[in-house]
């Protein structure tokens, strides 16, 4: 796994040269993986050799507050970054609420992402104090760790505290390194936690910017270690210093990227929270739409958090009417504090599917399509754990970590809209899928950027989606699908160009079940396209389903429903109905090479007990009237995008 | 009753307490600080320089750093005004931030010390979890699914062992591939859900044998690599012992110090407290 491989390093080659750019090599009109991968020798014949495509997904969360995050802190947490990424590495710790938490199984990495606001405090306390080694404590202190006597300098020092003798000055000291920031510490934390090849700990931070309630977060994630990140200070969203426009932030990643040499991207979430601001079509920030604004936000928003606590962000019932799965997880009552309730015009510019779906159109007038992301889940919880499992769920914040309340609790209460949101609304989603070749920052950040990641709701199901013009029915029974996958296609967040004459693009797409999780229901193509008038349509099809013999399409279309073995009481299920896993080549039969259009994966599960149904089961509560206890849990992939030449 | 809900009420009699609680501690006309008890000195206009910089990634023009300094001094006297009027005592939001701030400095302020070698020599001795690596092992397999699995899998095993080669068109095709290098299991384990990896450790080498059960059905499995667990050169695992030295070192301290901070604020409950001193029953006060 380790292996570099050809590929790689014709890839690092061209880019040491100048040739390309390794952020955006896809975009730029430079020679894309694809074509690197065409020019590149016919592969052995042994097909296990040189095997340089990924072959396994990496689990992760890229959106995880600790104690760090003011409102977390506010909230009760008392776990800190270092507590979190233990945590995510599978050991045992002692949540907020004072109960024992474990994963299932590790994950294989995480991004801490505390609030950027308030995170930087500390800081502060470096500068305006220049005459500090004036103070003769602090001279003596500092002479003793410059000669290497820092462990003596130590005592000293703690015996000081405990006496009260502690020169005030000397908390500021240059030296002692004793004005080191919750950002600083952050750092640490991944440094010490990242362990190539086995976990990745991710520096990050979330900018959070919310004016007028409305939710505009983003979570920032280095490709870096600590030696560039710590070189800068988190962007902020609190006027003069910061700024609540993600253009701003977009500056501030160039101007990063510009001092250090290094790499980092963002990832938006919560368009369901952003009251019509998420995916604007006409003008942001007072600014028309242009090309430029296109540009940028690709360049830096290569993907979106489609699912996470605060409810599911791939569609909405409203918008996609005639799509039996998109009642989901439904988080439409407002913004994000509850201040202005929504109303069915915003939601158009709130959901991944309308945005994919406008970015189209966008395209054409604008040139450039500013919504050309793939998709991850995440967590945002707020206490350092991220549980996302339904029988292993610890809430979002800590108040709602287990407890006999929670089922009856209330997350958000609004008296002036009269908006109330409960604790059993919030949703055990989800976590990040990145196809990757191995588990390194570098390798993954990689993946992200290409877009070659899924959204899960929680479970860990195996998904493939590759698009191609050349794909056969055979390619789904063959040993090793991906092999050919990468050979006559492009992965999940590929692009596909030039329709050959009389030719429709066709999918070769796969998927296995979490080892320890349900069976599937169905494996589902998502397409977006523009239609001649110019209008921007969306279809579901159907494309593999388990139990193929008995379940056939209704004269609507319809497939029967998979059945449901829930015993919500017990909160079980079995897994005596789906399948283990499902494969197919898909060909579009309503392809019309001058429409512009997208496609991606979703992956259904059978239904399984909601975590509501677990906490029933658990505690002997009896839930709410309108507790979902049942839930279908899902995947869905980045898209592949077709664009008419 | 009635009138205790009404807002209004609630607004005069803060309002009241307020400028009480302003009138003793403000001090009056006569007392007015003449001099400036806000003072912004040079170097503060230039850690506002400096933090611009920091964030924007350019000095402030002349227009910005007005509005820095201008932002700065309203911060300033509101925060002071607050203070005055002591509305930072029982916010526990604060309280918070001001243990956060001191656990960093003390945190901070330990890291000065630099661990002895021979310390760390011993811990290279004691600690195989932090200086061993994981076992891995390398495999090939041919996959059943569950249903009439095991009856297909001896047969396919009989065929291997009487010398057939990889049989290309046995057993059932899984998404997961038929060869795997270098895993640990960990990462078998995630793949394949538990047991599956303890299973294929004690298998033997270069032979088929099995069927092995997965959360997915049957496996034949031919191990052909197997790398033990081995200890790392002290070299290079140098740094993950002083961190953990220093972990340790640091929590030991820590726990030293919070008994001395204790000590020096004489804490003291009440009785009905003492059920729920825990660890901290020998270090604090019972007064009634």
């Amino acid at each position: 796994m380790r292996m570099p491989t050809i590929e790689g390093s014709i890839l690092a080659m061209l880019t040491a040269l100048g040739l390309i750019s390794a952020a955006g090599a896809q975009d730029a009109g430079a020679p894309s993986r694809e074509q690197i991968e065409k020019a590149l020798p016919k592969p052995p014949y042994s097909p296990y050799a040189n095997r340089d495509f990924p072959t396994r997904p990496f689990f992760g969360d890229t959106h995880l507050h600790t104690s760090f995050s003011f409102d977390a802190g506010a909230f009760g947490a008392r776990l800190g970054p270092r507590d979190a990424y233990r945590f995510a590495k599978g050991e045992q710790v002692t949540a907020s609420s004072g109960q024992p938490a474990k994963l299932s199984r590790p994950l294989d990495f995480l991004v801490v992402a505390d609030h950027s606001d308030n995170m930087g405090f500390f800081p502060d306390l470096l500068g305006g104090k220049p005459e500090v080694l004036a103070d003769p404590t602090g001279r003596r202190w500092y002479d003793m760790i410059q000669s290497g006597r820092g462990a003596e300098a130590a005592i000293d020092i703690i015996f000081s505290f405990t006496q009260g003798t502690y020169p005030k000055d000397l908390i500021y000291a240059p030296g002692t390194r004793a004005y080191r920031g919750a950002w600083q510490e952050t750092i640490k934390a991944a440094e010490e936690a990242n362990d190539p090849d086995r976990f990745t700990a991710f520096i990050g931070y979330e900018w959070t910017s919310t004016t007028a309630g409305n939710n505009l977060h983003r979570n920032v994630i280095f490709r870096d270690g600590g030696d560039k990140a710590s070189q800068v200070e988190p962007f902020t969203t609190t006027p003069p210093l910061g700024s609540d426009n993600p253009a701003e932030l977009w500056k501030w990643m160039e101007a990063y990227q510009n001092k250090t040499g290094g790499s980092v991207l963002a990832i938006a979430h919560n368009g369901n929270l952003s009251n019509g601001l998420m995916f604007p079509t006409v003008e942001a920030f007072g600014q028309k739409l242009d090309r430029e604004y296109a540009e940028t936000r690709m360049r830096w928003e290569r993907l979106y958090e489609a699912t996470q606590t605060k409810g599911d962000g791939e569609t909405h019932p409203f918008l996609s009417p005639n799509d039996e799965f998109a009642n989901f997880e439904r988080w439409d009552f407002a913004n994000l504090d509850a201040s202005v309730p929504k109303t069915k015009e915003m939601l158009e510019f709130e959901y991944a599917r309308s945005a994919l779906k406008n970015g189209l159109k966008l395209g054409q007038t604008l040139g450039v399509n500013p919504y050309k992301f793939g998709l991850v889940g995440s967590s945002d919880a707020h206490t350092a754990l991220s549980a996302l499992e339904e029988d292993n769920f610890f809430g979002k914040t800590t108040p709602g970590e287990p407890s006999p309340e929670r089922l009856h609790a209330t997350f958000v209460d609004n008296p002036k809209t009269g908006i109330k949101i409960m604790d059993w609304q919030v949703s055990a989603s989800g976590y990040a899928a990145v196809w990757a070749r191995e588990n390194t920052r570098e390798a993954l950040w990689d993946a992200m950027q290409r877009r070659e990641t899924y959204a899960t709701t929680g479970p860990r199901m195996l998904v493939r989606f590759f698009g191609g013009w050349d794909f056969v029915p055979q390619d789904a029974n063959t040993r090793l699908p991906a092999q050919t996958g990468y050979t006559k296609g492009v992965p999940m967040g590929g692009e596909l160009r030039a329709a050959p004459q009389g030719k429709a693009p066709s999918f070769l797409v796969a998927a296995l079940k979490d080892p320890l999780g349900a069976n599937l229901d169905r494996y589902q193509i998502v397409k977006g396209w523009v239609s001649k008038d110019g209008n921007v349509e969306e279809k579901v099809y159907d494309v593999a389903w388990a139990d193929a013999e008995r379940r056939k399409p209704e004269a609507d279309g319809r497939l029967p429903p998979v059945g449901d073995t829930v015993d919500v009481a017990n909160a079980t299920w079995t897994n005596t109905i789906g399948a283990p896993e499902l494969a197919t080549v898909w060909t579009d039969p309503d392809f019309d090479p001058g429409q512009p259009a997208f496609y991606y994966g979703r992956v259904i599960e059978v239904p399984t007990p909601r975590w509501a149904a677990y906490d029933a089961k658990r505690f002997g509560v009896q839930p709410l009237p309108g507790t979902p206890m049942t839930v279908t849990e899902r995947a869905y992939t980045s898209p592949i995008w077709y664009t008419p030449q | 009753m009635r009138l205790l809900k009404e807002p209004l009420l609630h607004f005069l009699v803060l309002g009241g307490l307020l400028f009480a609680a302003h009138a003793a501690v403000a001090p009056s006309e006569d007392k007015a600080p003449s001099a400036s008890a806000v003072r912004i000195t040079e170097a503060d206009a230039d850690w506002l320089k400096e933090m611009w910089t920091r964030q924007w990634r350019r000095p402030p023009t002349a227009e910005e750093l007005t509005r820095l300094v201008a932002d700065h001094i309203r911060e300033e006297v509101l925060a002071r005004e607050a203070k005055a009027l002591e509305l930072d005592v029982g916010d526990t939001v604060i309280r918070r931030r001001l243990a956060q701030k001191m656990a960093f400095l003390l945190d901070d302020t330990l890291q000065v010390a630099e661990p002895p070698e021979a310390e760390l020599r011993t811990m290279y001795g004691a600690r195989p979890d932090l200086v061993r690596t994981p076992p891995r092992v390398s495999f090939t397999q041919v996959f059943f699914r569950r249903e009439q699995g095991a009856d297909r899998a001896r047969a396919t095993l009989a065929a291997l062992t009487g010398g057939s080669a990889m049989p290309e068109e046995q057993g059932d095709g899984i998404l997961l591939g038929d060869s795997f290098a270098d895993q640990d299991e960990q990462a078998l384990d995630n793949l394949f859900g538990p047991t599956f990896a303890g299973a294929v450790f004690a298998l033997p080498f270069g032979r088929w044998a099995g069927p092995v059960e997965s959360s997915y059905g049957l496996h034949l499995v031919k191990v052909t690599a197997v790398s033990p667990p081995e200890a790392r050169p002290f070299a290079e695992v140098r740094g993950k012992l002083a961190e953990e030295w220093r972990r340790q070192r640091q929590e030991a301290t820590q726990d030293q110090l919070l008994k001395g901070l204790i000590q020096k604020y004489r804490v003291a409950v009440d009785p009905a407290v003492r059920p729920f001193l825990g660890p901290l029953a020998g270090q604090v006060e019972v007064r009634p």
